[in-house]
């Protein structure tokens, strides 16, 4: 499925929308893990365009944890069947939902509650020019939040995907 | 938890209308100040000095 089917664009496709008035633009700001490690930075806002709000982050994920994780996905492939995150060079960004971050605005940088260095390491990255589907997307909330599949909404194809505490402001 | 709204941005045209329709108005006013005051220094030049001699 597009990301124009489910209603998700990049923030800089919607040449007549931008962030709101009190909301923070976030892109460039550094993003850090819950133990304040630096996972990259925020490079795009994904937006849902009926609900009139960003629902992931887009970050270009630094060097550091892509070759981690290359280690990471070599021994996955010599020991069990890895093929759910097979990287292709050039897979260097990530999605991060909204509710899943808190953002402070005195030192502009986005920091990930309850997600470790190792969960993004091990987290499947994307191509930019490739864009994701929501296979990926499912894929993605299984890596940060391995015990919540059975949340409503989670097999669904439209916005009732994002009616998940992941995406809210709570 | 963090929230980020988007919304639509504000066109700019009106304002730029707007600003034109002002210009247009200082413009006409100061020109018709300029014009009735061209006019009151031409009327001063032409007018016949009083002879302060005559009895």
């Amino acid at each position: 499925m597009e990301n124009k089917d489910r209603n998700l664009y990049r923030l800089d496709e919607l040449s007549d929308y931008k962030v709101a008035s009190n909301y923070s633009d976030v892109r460039g700001w550094k993003i850090v893990d819950a133990d304040n490690r630096t996972i990259g930075k925020v490079d795009n806002l994904w937006v849902n365009k009926d609900m009139q709000r960003v629902v992931y982050l887009d970050v270009n994920v630094d060097k550091a944890l892509i070759e981690d994780g290359k280690r990471e996905v070599h021994d996955t492939i010599a020991n069990e069947n890895g093929k759910e995150f097979m990287y292709r060079d050039g897979d260097s960004h990530l999605i991060i939902p909204i509710g899943s971050v808190t953002i402070n605005k005195d030192t502009k940088i986005v920091q990930a509650n309850s997600i470790g260095y190792d969960t993004f390491r091990k987290t499947g990255r994307f191509n930019q020019q490739h864009n994701f589907d929501r296979n990926y997307e499912r894929s993605v909330l299984r890596s940060y939040y391995p015990d919540e599949e059975t949340r409503t909404g989670y097999d669904s194809d439209d916005d009732a995907f994002y009616s998940r505490r992941e995406f809210d402001n709570r | 938890m963090a929230e980020i709204k988007i919304e639509k941005k504000k066109p700019i045209w009106p304002w730029i209308v707007a600003l034109l329709l002002i210009a247009a108005v200082v413009y006409y006013v100061f020109l018709r100040n300029d014009e009735a005051h061209s006019q009151t220094t031409i009327e001063v030049e032409n007018a016949v000095p009083v002879d302060s001699t005559a009895n």
